[in-house]
Protein backbone atom coordinates (compact mmCIF):
# COMPACT_ATOMS: atom_id res chain seq x y z
CA UNK A 1 0.00 0.00 0.00
CA UNK A 2 1.39 3.53 -0.76
CA UNK A 3 -0.57 6.36 0.92
CA UNK A 4 -2.53 8.57 -1.55
CA UNK A 5 -2.85 12.61 -2.14
CA UNK A 6 -6.68 13.10 -1.67
CA UNK A 7 -8.48 15.67 -3.14
CA UNK A 8 -12.16 14.63 -1.98
CA UNK A 9 -13.84 15.75 -4.93
CA UNK A 10 -11.57 15.63 -8.36
CA UNK A 11 -11.33 18.17 -9.43
CA UNK A 12 -13.24 19.00 -12.83
CA UNK A 13 -10.39 20.02 -15.04
CA UNK A 14 -12.02 17.73 -17.83
CA UNK A 15 -15.56 17.58 -18.41
CA UNK A 16 -15.32 16.84 -22.13
CA UNK A 17 -12.59 14.41 -21.69
CA UNK A 18 -15.00 12.92 -19.40
CA UNK A 19 -17.85 12.79 -21.77
CA UNK A 20 -15.74 11.19 -24.03
CA UNK A 21 -14.34 8.23 -22.49
CA UNK A 22 -17.79 7.84 -21.41
CA UNK A 23 -18.81 6.92 -24.87
CA UNK A 24 -15.74 5.24 -25.60
CA UNK A 25 -16.86 2.91 -23.16
CA UNK A 26 -20.42 2.59 -23.78
CA UNK A 27 -19.10 1.99 -27.40
CA UNK A 28 -17.24 -0.88 -26.16
CA UNK A 29 -20.06 -2.58 -24.24
CA UNK A 30 -22.15 -2.15 -27.97
CA UNK A 31 -19.46 -4.08 -29.22
CA UNK A 32 -18.68 -6.59 -26.41
CA UNK A 33 -22.35 -7.04 -26.15
CA UNK A 34 -22.92 -7.86 -30.36
CA UNK A 35 -19.85 -9.96 -30.24
CA UNK A 36 -21.71 -12.17 -27.33
CA UNK A 37 -24.67 -12.85 -28.63
CA UNK A 38 -27.57 -12.44 -26.56
CA UNK A 39 -27.39 -9.95 -23.43
CA UNK A 40 -29.24 -11.01 -20.40
CA UNK A 41 -31.28 -8.56 -18.36
CA UNK A 42 -31.76 -8.70 -14.58
CA UNK A 43 -34.04 -6.48 -12.94
CA UNK A 44 -34.13 -5.51 -8.77
CA UNK A 45 -36.30 -2.81 -6.70
CA UNK A 46 -33.11 -1.09 -4.95
CA UNK A 47 -33.22 1.67 -2.75
CA UNK A 48 -37.26 1.53 -3.63
CA UNK A 49 -35.96 1.98 -7.08
CA UNK A 50 -35.78 -0.58 -10.34
CA UNK A 51 -32.79 -0.97 -11.53
CA UNK A 52 -31.72 -3.16 -14.67
CA UNK A 53 -28.20 -5.08 -15.05
CA UNK A 54 -27.68 -5.74 -18.55
CA UNK A 55 -25.48 -8.08 -19.15
CA UNK A 56 -23.63 -8.77 -22.43
CA UNK A 57 -22.49 -12.03 -21.58
CA UNK A 58 -23.14 -14.30 -18.63
CA UNK A 59 -19.52 -14.46 -17.33
CA UNK A 60 -20.60 -11.75 -14.45
CA UNK A 61 -24.07 -13.16 -13.81
CA UNK A 62 -23.22 -15.17 -11.33
CA UNK A 63 -20.93 -13.10 -9.55
CA UNK A 64 -22.86 -10.23 -9.44
CA UNK A 65 -26.51 -11.15 -8.72
CA UNK A 66 -26.43 -13.73 -5.99
CA UNK A 67 -25.91 -10.83 -3.59
CA UNK A 68 -28.95 -8.87 -5.04
CA UNK A 69 -30.75 -11.88 -5.57
CA UNK A 70 -33.46 -11.37 -2.39
CA UNK A 71 -34.36 -7.55 -4.27
CA UNK A 72 -35.07 -9.44 -7.53
CA UNK A 73 -37.93 -8.43 -9.80
CA UNK A 74 -39.86 -9.73 -12.89
CA UNK A 75 -38.55 -8.27 -16.37
CA UNK A 76 -40.63 -5.63 -18.14
CA UNK A 77 -41.08 -2.93 -15.94
CA UNK A 78 -39.47 0.40 -16.66
CA UNK A 79 -36.16 0.70 -14.96
CA UNK A 80 -34.93 4.15 -13.27
CA UNK A 81 -31.23 3.20 -13.51
CA UNK A 82 -29.44 0.47 -16.10
CA UNK A 83 -26.03 -0.78 -15.65
CA UNK A 84 -24.43 -2.41 -18.14
CA UNK A 85 -21.83 -5.19 -17.40
CA UNK A 86 -19.13 -7.02 -19.57
CA UNK A 87 -15.53 -8.29 -19.27
CA UNK A 88 -12.96 -8.60 -21.91
CA UNK A 89 -12.22 -12.33 -20.96
CA UNK A 90 -15.63 -13.84 -22.22
CA UNK A 91 -16.99 -10.98 -24.71
CA UNK A 92 -13.64 -10.91 -26.42
CA UNK A 93 -13.56 -7.28 -26.75
CA UNK A 94 -10.31 -5.47 -25.84
CA UNK A 95 -11.35 -2.10 -23.54
CA UNK A 96 -9.61 0.75 -25.18
CA UNK A 97 -6.43 2.43 -23.44
CA UNK A 98 -7.49 4.69 -20.68
CA UNK A 99 -6.92 8.29 -21.61
CA UNK A 100 -5.13 9.05 -18.29
CA UNK A 101 -2.26 8.33 -17.07
CA UNK A 102 -1.10 6.00 -13.50
CA UNK A 103 -0.72 9.25 -11.87
CA UNK A 104 -3.92 10.20 -12.28
CA UNK A 105 -5.07 7.60 -9.93
CA UNK A 106 -6.35 8.54 -6.41
CA UNK A 107 -8.11 6.71 -3.32
CA UNK A 108 -11.39 5.30 -3.23
CA UNK A 109 -11.03 4.54 -6.48
CA UNK A 110 -11.61 8.38 -8.55
CA UNK A 111 -9.69 9.22 -11.43
CA UNK A 112 -8.32 13.23 -11.08
CA UNK A 113 -10.08 14.90 -13.52
CA UNK A 114 -12.93 12.26 -14.71
CA UNK A 115 -15.98 13.15 -12.83
CA UNK A 116 -18.04 16.38 -12.81
CA UNK A 117 -21.29 17.01 -12.63
CA UNK A 118 -22.79 14.71 -14.96
CA UNK A 119 -20.28 11.88 -15.63
CA UNK A 120 -18.93 9.94 -11.92
CA UNK A 121 -15.68 7.60 -12.77
CA UNK A 122 -13.38 4.87 -10.38
CA UNK A 123 -11.70 2.33 -11.18
CA UNK A 124 -10.71 -0.14 -8.67
CA UNK A 125 -7.51 -1.17 -8.93
CA UNK A 126 -7.43 -4.15 -6.54
CA UNK A 127 -10.65 -5.12 -8.01
CA UNK A 128 -9.78 -4.51 -11.32
CA UNK A 129 -13.05 -2.75 -12.47
CA UNK A 130 -14.38 0.26 -13.75
CA UNK A 131 -17.63 2.02 -12.65
CA UNK A 132 -19.12 4.95 -14.37
CA UNK A 133 -22.29 6.56 -14.15
CA UNK A 134 -24.00 9.33 -16.67
CA UNK A 135 -26.47 11.27 -14.43
CA UNK A 136 -28.01 12.62 -17.29
CA UNK A 137 -28.96 9.46 -18.95
CA UNK A 138 -29.33 7.53 -15.72
CA UNK A 139 -27.05 4.61 -17.34
CA UNK A 140 -23.67 3.13 -16.27
CA UNK A 141 -21.15 0.82 -16.95
CA UNK A 142 -18.74 -1.70 -14.81
CA UNK A 143 -16.38 -3.39 -16.54
CA UNK A 144 -14.05 -5.90 -15.59
CA UNK A 145 -10.76 -7.06 -18.09
CA UNK A 146 -11.72 -10.76 -16.65
CA UNK A 147 -14.73 -11.86 -14.76
CA UNK A 148 -13.08 -14.99 -13.45
CA UNK A 149 -10.81 -12.98 -11.44
CA UNK A 150 -13.40 -10.51 -9.58
CA UNK A 151 -12.51 -10.69 -5.76
CA UNK A 152 -15.05 -12.12 -3.65
CA UNK A 153 -15.40 -9.45 -1.73
CA UNK A 154 -16.98 -7.87 -5.11
CA UNK A 155 -19.39 -10.45 -5.21
CA UNK A 156 -20.31 -10.04 -1.38
CA UNK A 157 -21.29 -6.14 -1.98
CA UNK A 158 -21.12 -5.62 -6.06
CA UNK A 159 -21.64 -2.29 -7.76
CA UNK A 160 -21.12 -0.12 -4.98
CA UNK A 161 -19.36 2.57 -6.40
CA UNK A 162 -21.83 2.89 -8.82
CA UNK A 163 -24.84 2.49 -6.90
CA UNK A 164 -23.67 5.23 -4.19
CA UNK A 165 -23.17 7.82 -6.67
CA UNK A 166 -26.87 7.19 -8.28
CA UNK A 167 -28.43 6.58 -4.91
CA UNK A 168 -26.62 9.67 -3.28
CA UNK A 169 -28.45 12.06 -5.88
CA UNK A 170 -31.66 10.21 -5.18
CA UNK A 171 -32.37 10.11 -1.52
CA UNK A 172 -30.64 6.96 -1.02
CA UNK A 173 -26.71 7.40 1.24
CA UNK A 174 -25.16 4.02 1.25
CA UNK A 175 -23.39 3.50 4.50
CA UNK A 176 -21.12 1.04 5.89
CA UNK A 177 -23.67 -0.67 8.36
CA UNK A 178 -25.27 -3.77 9.62
CA UNK A 179 -29.11 -3.95 9.98
CA UNK A 180 -31.54 -5.97 12.04
CA UNK A 181 -34.93 -5.52 13.30
CA UNK A 182 -38.46 -6.01 12.23
CA UNK A 183 -40.98 -4.45 9.90
CA UNK A 184 -42.05 -2.07 12.51
CA UNK A 185 -38.51 -1.00 13.19
CA UNK A 186 -35.18 -1.74 13.21
CA UNK A 187 -31.84 -1.02 14.57
CA UNK A 188 -28.04 0.03 12.15
CA UNK A 189 -24.98 -1.68 13.53
CA UNK A 190 -22.16 0.87 13.00
CA UNK A 191 -18.31 0.68 13.44
CA UNK A 192 -15.42 -0.60 11.85
CA UNK A 193 -14.25 -3.82 10.37
CA UNK A 194 -14.02 -6.22 13.24
CA UNK A 195 -15.89 -4.16 16.19
CA UNK A 196 -19.38 -6.75 15.70
CA UNK A 197 -21.30 -5.86 13.08
CA UNK A 198 -21.42 -9.19 11.45
CA UNK A 199 -21.64 -11.04 14.77
CA UNK A 200 -24.62 -9.53 16.00
CA UNK A 201 -26.64 -9.72 12.43
CA UNK A 202 -25.55 -13.60 12.00
CA UNK A 203 -26.40 -14.46 15.80
CA UNK A 204 -30.30 -12.97 14.93
CA UNK A 205 -30.76 -15.21 11.88
CA UNK A 206 -33.74 -17.40 12.36
CA UNK A 207 -35.10 -15.41 15.38
CA UNK A 208 -38.30 -12.95 15.11
CA UNK A 209 -35.39 -10.56 13.76
CA UNK A 210 -34.89 -9.71 10.07
CA UNK A 211 -31.88 -9.41 8.73
CA UNK A 212 -31.86 -6.30 6.34
CA UNK A 213 -27.56 -5.49 6.09
CA UNK A 214 -24.31 -7.53 7.00
CA UNK A 215 -22.13 -4.98 6.00
CA UNK A 216 -23.56 -2.24 3.68
CA UNK A 217 -27.29 -0.98 3.38
CA UNK A 218 -28.98 2.45 1.66
CA UNK A 219 -30.02 4.75 4.49
CA UNK A 220 -32.90 7.40 3.76
CA UNK A 221 -33.34 10.22 6.03
CA UNK A 222 -36.96 12.02 4.78
CA UNK A 223 -39.68 11.48 6.03
CA UNK A 224 -37.66 9.47 8.77
CA UNK A 225 -34.91 7.61 8.72
CA UNK A 226 -35.02 4.09 6.72
CA UNK A 227 -32.85 1.47 6.11
CA UNK A 228 -32.82 -0.64 2.80
CA UNK A 229 -31.40 -3.78 2.08
CA UNK A 230 -28.79 -3.47 -0.47
CA UNK A 231 -27.14 -7.26 -0.54
CA UNK A 232 -27.81 -10.20 1.31
CA UNK A 233 -24.53 -11.56 1.90
CA UNK A 234 -22.10 -12.07 4.99
CA UNK A 235 -18.13 -12.37 5.39
CA UNK A 236 -17.11 -14.43 8.10
CA UNK A 237 -13.59 -15.17 9.08
CA UNK A 238 -12.52 -18.54 10.38
CA UNK A 239 -13.68 -17.59 13.65
CA UNK A 240 -17.19 -16.58 12.61
CA UNK A 241 -17.35 -19.92 11.00
CA UNK A 242 -16.54 -21.63 14.12
CA UNK A 243 -19.48 -19.41 15.98
CA UNK A 244 -22.02 -19.69 13.43
CA UNK A 245 -21.33 -23.17 11.63
CA UNK A 246 -24.79 -23.78 10.77
CA UNK A 247 -24.39 -21.17 8.08
CA UNK A 248 -21.43 -23.27 6.43
CA UNK A 249 -24.06 -24.09 3.81
CA UNK A 250 -24.42 -20.84 2.72
CA UNK A 251 -20.71 -20.15 2.07
CA UNK A 252 -20.10 -19.98 -1.90
CA UNK A 253 -16.25 -20.29 -1.41
CA UNK A 254 -15.23 -22.65 0.83
CA UNK A 255 -12.57 -24.08 -1.61
CA UNK A 256 -11.08 -20.85 -1.26
CA UNK A 257 -11.18 -19.96 2.69
CA UNK A 258 -7.29 -20.32 2.88
CA UNK A 259 -6.99 -17.19 1.31
CA UNK A 260 -10.29 -15.67 1.19
CA UNK A 261 -12.77 -14.69 4.19
CA UNK A 262 -16.13 -17.00 3.97
CA UNK A 263 -18.74 -15.38 1.70
CA UNK A 264 -22.25 -16.17 2.53
CA UNK A 265 -25.90 -15.45 0.54
CA UNK A 266 -28.21 -15.78 3.63
CA UNK A 267 -30.95 -16.05 1.12
CA UNK A 268 -30.44 -19.52 0.19
CA UNK A 269 -30.72 -20.12 3.98
CA UNK A 270 -32.88 -17.77 5.47
CA UNK A 271 -35.31 -16.73 2.49
CA UNK A 272 -37.70 -16.05 5.11
CA UNK A 273 -35.43 -13.52 7.53
CA UNK A 274 -34.47 -11.04 4.75
CA UNK A 275 -36.57 -7.67 5.07
CA UNK A 276 -36.26 -4.98 1.84
CA UNK A 277 -35.66 -2.44 4.45
CA UNK A 278 -37.79 -0.76 7.92
CA UNK A 279 -37.64 2.73 10.02
CA UNK A 280 -34.58 3.12 11.42
CA UNK A 281 -35.41 3.50 15.55
CA UNK A 282 -31.91 2.82 16.83
CA UNK A 283 -28.08 2.98 16.03
CA UNK A 284 -26.24 0.60 18.26
CA UNK A 285 -22.59 0.48 18.26
CA UNK A 286 -20.46 -2.97 19.14
CA UNK A 287 -17.81 -3.40 20.62
CA UNK A 288 -16.25 -7.45 21.46
CA UNK A 289 -15.62 -8.33 24.71
CA UNK A 290 -14.82 -11.38 26.73
CA UNK A 291 -17.96 -10.73 28.87
CA UNK A 292 -20.22 -13.65 28.80
CA UNK A 293 -23.32 -11.36 28.81
CA UNK A 294 -23.88 -8.82 26.26
CA UNK A 295 -24.46 -5.21 27.94
CA UNK A 296 -25.61 -1.79 26.84
CA UNK A 297 -25.30 2.08 27.36
CA UNK A 298 -26.14 5.23 25.89
CA UNK A 299 -24.22 6.79 22.95
CA UNK A 300 -23.62 9.93 22.02
CA UNK A 301 -24.54 10.78 18.54
CA UNK A 302 -21.50 12.21 17.67
CA UNK A 303 -19.86 8.80 19.27
CA UNK A 304 -22.47 7.69 16.12
CA UNK A 305 -20.97 9.45 13.38
CA UNK A 306 -17.79 8.31 14.35
CA UNK A 307 -18.73 5.34 14.26
CA UNK A 308 -20.70 5.22 10.82
CA UNK A 309 -18.77 8.22 8.83
CA UNK A 310 -15.25 7.41 8.64
CA UNK A 311 -15.71 3.39 7.07
CA UNK A 312 -18.55 4.89 4.50
CA UNK A 313 -16.85 7.99 3.51
CA UNK A 314 -13.17 6.39 2.96
CA UNK A 315 -14.71 3.37 1.19
CA UNK A 316 -16.44 5.61 -1.39
CA UNK A 317 -15.44 7.33 -4.42
CA UNK A 318 -16.65 11.13 -3.94
CA UNK A 319 -18.62 10.74 -0.61
CA UNK A 320 -18.06 14.17 0.71
CA UNK A 321 -19.89 16.80 2.70
CA UNK A 322 -23.20 15.70 1.51
CA UNK A 323 -23.05 12.30 2.77
CA UNK A 324 -21.73 13.38 5.89
CA UNK A 325 -24.60 15.74 6.72
CA UNK A 326 -26.96 12.50 5.30
CA UNK A 327 -25.83 10.41 7.92
CA UNK A 328 -25.48 13.33 10.62
CA UNK A 329 -29.32 13.93 9.68
CA UNK A 330 -30.15 10.03 11.27
CA UNK A 331 -27.59 9.87 14.08
CA UNK A 332 -29.71 13.19 15.47
CA UNK A 333 -32.88 11.61 15.33
CA UNK A 334 -32.76 8.12 16.77
CA UNK A 335 -31.24 6.87 20.28
CA UNK A 336 -27.79 5.63 19.91
CA UNK A 337 -25.90 2.86 22.07
CA UNK A 338 -22.60 1.06 23.11
CA UNK A 339 -23.65 -2.57 22.59
CA UNK A 340 -20.91 -4.71 24.47
CA UNK A 341 -20.98 -7.90 23.08
CA UNK A 342 -20.72 -10.93 25.34
CA UNK A 343 -19.71 -14.59 24.27
CA UNK A 344 -23.11 -15.99 25.18
CA UNK A 345 -24.94 -14.74 21.36
CA UNK A 346 -27.49 -16.75 21.58
CA UNK A 347 -29.17 -13.90 23.83
CA UNK A 348 -28.61 -11.01 21.17
CA UNK A 349 -32.17 -11.05 20.11
CA UNK A 350 -33.78 -10.81 23.02
CA UNK A 351 -31.01 -7.85 23.54
CA UNK A 352 -32.05 -6.09 20.85
CA UNK A 353 -35.31 -6.63 20.76
CA UNK A 354 -35.44 -4.92 24.50
CA UNK A 355 -33.43 -2.12 23.26
CA UNK A 356 -36.35 -1.72 19.86
CA UNK A 357 -38.92 -1.78 23.02
CA UNK A 358 -37.19 1.15 24.25
CA UNK A 359 -37.00 3.26 21.83
CA UNK B 1 0.46 34.60 17.01
CA UNK B 2 -0.84 38.03 15.69
CA UNK B 3 -4.77 38.94 16.96
CA UNK B 4 -5.73 39.71 13.46
CA UNK B 5 -5.00 35.95 11.70
CA UNK B 6 -7.42 34.22 10.40
CA UNK B 7 -7.55 30.83 9.02
CA UNK B 8 -10.17 28.55 7.38
CA UNK B 9 -11.21 25.20 7.54
CA UNK B 10 -9.45 23.29 4.77
CA UNK B 11 -12.19 22.23 2.41
CA UNK B 12 -13.04 20.34 0.91
CA UNK B 13 -10.25 17.92 1.95
CA UNK B 14 -11.79 18.48 5.35
CA UNK B 15 -15.25 18.65 6.22
CA UNK B 16 -17.10 18.86 9.71
CA UNK B 17 -20.16 18.17 11.55
CA UNK B 18 -21.04 19.77 14.69
CA UNK B 19 -23.00 18.45 17.67
CA UNK B 20 -24.12 20.44 20.66
CA UNK B 21 -20.94 19.76 22.64
CA UNK B 22 -18.52 18.25 20.14
CA UNK B 23 -17.40 18.84 16.75
CA UNK B 24 -16.40 15.30 14.05
CA UNK B 25 -13.92 16.28 11.76
CA UNK B 26 -12.39 14.11 9.13
CA UNK B 27 -9.28 14.83 6.47
CA UNK B 28 -9.85 12.78 3.54
CA UNK B 29 -6.13 13.71 2.55
CA UNK B 30 -4.78 11.40 6.09
CA UNK B 31 -7.98 9.34 6.56
CA UNK B 32 -7.35 10.38 10.21
CA UNK B 33 -10.59 12.30 11.68
CA UNK B 34 -11.13 13.83 15.08
CA UNK B 35 -13.19 15.12 17.94
CA UNK B 36 -12.99 18.48 19.63
CA UNK B 37 -15.90 19.31 22.61
CA UNK B 38 -16.10 22.07 24.66
CA UNK B 39 -13.94 25.17 24.55
CA UNK B 40 -12.30 23.31 21.26
CA UNK B 41 -15.91 22.71 19.60
CA UNK B 42 -16.32 27.17 19.98
CA UNK B 43 -12.95 27.65 18.74
CA UNK B 44 -13.59 25.47 15.31
CA UNK B 45 -17.00 27.16 15.29
CA UNK B 46 -15.44 30.41 15.23
CA UNK B 47 -12.62 29.56 12.88
CA UNK B 48 -15.62 28.51 10.16
CA UNK B 49 -17.30 31.38 10.69
CA UNK B 50 -14.15 33.49 9.61
CA UNK B 51 -13.49 34.90 12.99
CA UNK B 52 -9.88 36.63 13.55
CA UNK B 53 -7.92 35.13 16.60
CA UNK B 54 -8.20 38.11 18.83
CA UNK B 55 -11.90 37.59 18.38
CA UNK B 56 -11.67 34.43 18.87
CA UNK B 57 -10.18 34.39 22.46
CA UNK B 58 -12.47 37.40 23.13
CA UNK B 59 -15.63 35.12 22.92
CA UNK B 60 -14.33 32.69 24.44
CA UNK B 61 -13.35 34.46 27.49
CA UNK B 62 -16.70 35.59 27.20
CA UNK B 63 -17.85 32.11 27.97
CA UNK B 64 -15.76 30.28 29.74
CA UNK B 65 -13.92 30.86 33.72
CA UNK B 66 -9.87 31.32 33.14
CA UNK B 67 -7.50 33.48 33.00
CA UNK B 68 -6.72 35.45 29.66
CA UNK B 69 -3.11 34.43 29.34
CA UNK B 70 -4.34 30.60 29.74
CA UNK B 71 -7.36 31.20 27.50
CA UNK B 72 -5.16 32.90 24.76
CA UNK B 73 -2.10 29.59 25.37
CA UNK B 74 -4.67 26.85 24.60
CA UNK B 75 -5.92 28.43 21.97
CA UNK B 76 -3.26 29.13 20.41
CA UNK B 77 -2.09 25.97 20.81
CA UNK B 78 -5.00 24.26 19.46
CA UNK B 79 -4.67 26.34 16.19
CA UNK B 80 -1.05 24.84 15.96
CA UNK B 81 -2.22 21.37 16.17
CA UNK B 82 -4.93 22.06 13.79
CA UNK B 83 -2.82 23.61 11.65
CA UNK B 84 -0.44 20.75 11.51
CA UNK B 85 -3.26 18.24 11.07
CA UNK B 86 -3.64 20.57 7.54
CA UNK B 87 -7.01 21.04 9.20
CA UNK B 88 -7.16 24.46 8.80
CA UNK B 89 -5.16 27.02 6.71
CA UNK B 90 -4.47 30.47 7.28
CA UNK B 91 -6.46 32.62 5.68
CA UNK B 92 -5.04 36.08 4.11
CA UNK B 93 -9.09 37.55 3.46
CA UNK B 94 -8.23 41.35 5.11
CA UNK B 95 -11.91 41.90 5.66
CA UNK B 96 -13.11 40.80 9.42
CA UNK B 97 -15.83 38.01 9.16
CA UNK B 98 -17.47 36.11 11.82
CA UNK B 99 -18.93 39.35 13.50
CA UNK B 100 -21.85 38.07 14.24
CA UNK B 101 -20.91 34.82 15.88
CA UNK B 102 -18.69 35.96 17.75
CA UNK B 103 -20.91 38.76 18.76
CA UNK B 104 -22.98 36.31 20.67
CA UNK B 105 -23.39 37.73 24.53
CA UNK B 106 -20.82 36.31 26.91
CA UNK B 107 -22.25 34.27 29.66
CA UNK B 108 -23.34 35.62 33.06
CA UNK B 109 -19.85 35.01 35.72
CA UNK B 110 -22.41 33.09 37.45
CA UNK B 111 -22.93 30.52 34.29
CA UNK B 112 -19.46 30.11 33.04
CA UNK B 113 -17.65 27.26 33.06
CA UNK B 114 -14.34 26.71 33.69
CA UNK B 115 -11.97 27.01 30.84
CA UNK B 116 -10.32 23.44 30.07
CA UNK B 117 -7.48 23.51 27.66
CA UNK B 118 -8.63 22.05 24.23
CA UNK B 119 -8.04 18.88 23.12
CA UNK B 120 -7.71 17.70 19.58
CA UNK B 121 -8.44 13.67 19.93
CA UNK B 122 -7.24 11.74 16.95
CA UNK B 123 -8.34 8.86 15.45
CA UNK B 124 -5.86 7.12 12.89
CA UNK B 125 -7.56 3.53 12.53
CA UNK B 126 -9.35 3.82 9.35
CA UNK B 127 -6.44 5.04 7.69
CA UNK B 128 -6.03 1.86 5.53
CA UNK B 129 -9.69 2.36 3.97
CA UNK B 130 -8.12 5.36 1.96
CA UNK B 131 -4.93 4.19 0.97
CA UNK B 132 -4.15 3.88 -2.52
CA UNK B 133 -3.46 0.19 -4.26
CA UNK B 134 0.09 -0.20 -5.29
CA UNK B 135 0.29 -0.45 -9.24
CA UNK B 136 2.65 -2.91 -10.05
CA UNK B 137 2.68 -2.32 -13.78
CA UNK B 138 0.17 -1.86 -17.02
CA UNK B 139 -1.33 -4.07 -19.63
CA UNK B 140 -0.36 -3.49 -23.18
CA UNK B 141 -3.37 -1.34 -23.35
CA UNK B 142 -2.35 1.00 -20.21
CA UNK B 143 -4.76 -0.38 -17.90
CA UNK B 144 -3.06 -1.35 -14.55
CA UNK B 145 -2.35 -4.92 -13.68
CA UNK B 146 -2.65 -6.21 -9.85
CA UNK B 147 -2.93 -8.81 -7.59
CA UNK B 148 -6.43 -9.20 -6.39
CA UNK B 149 -6.11 -7.68 -2.48
CA UNK B 150 -7.54 -8.48 0.30
CA UNK B 151 -10.88 -5.95 1.05
CA UNK B 152 -10.14 -3.22 3.34
CA UNK B 153 -12.77 -3.93 5.24
CA UNK B 154 -14.43 -7.01 6.76
CA UNK B 155 -16.30 -7.67 9.86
Amino acid sequence: MTSAVVPSVAPETSGDAALAFLETVSQTFQRAEAAAGEPIDRFYRIGGYIVRLRFASPALLPLITPALGHLAIPPGSPSALTVCLWDSASTGTKMPSPPWSTGDYIARGEVCGYSDRRIETAFHIGADALSILDKERDLAFFWVRDARRLPYYESGAPLRAILHWWMRDHGRQLVHAGAIGTSAGGVLLVGKGGSGKSTTTLACLGSKLLYVSDDYCLLAQEPSPHAYSLYNSAKLDAGGIRRFPHLAPAISNADRLRSEKALLFLRKLYPENIASGFPVRAILLPSITDNRETAWKPASAAAALKALAPSTLFQLSGAGDAAMAAMAAVVKQVPCYHLELGTDVGKMPDIILGLLARS
Amino acid sequence: MASSRRFRINRPKVIDEAFDDEVVIINFETGSYYSLSKAGADVWGFIGAGAALGKIVEAIAGRYEGSRSEIEDGIQRLIAELELENLIVADGAKEPGGQAETRAPAAPASQKTAFEPPHLEKFTDMQELILLDPIHEVDETGWPNTKPTSPKDDD
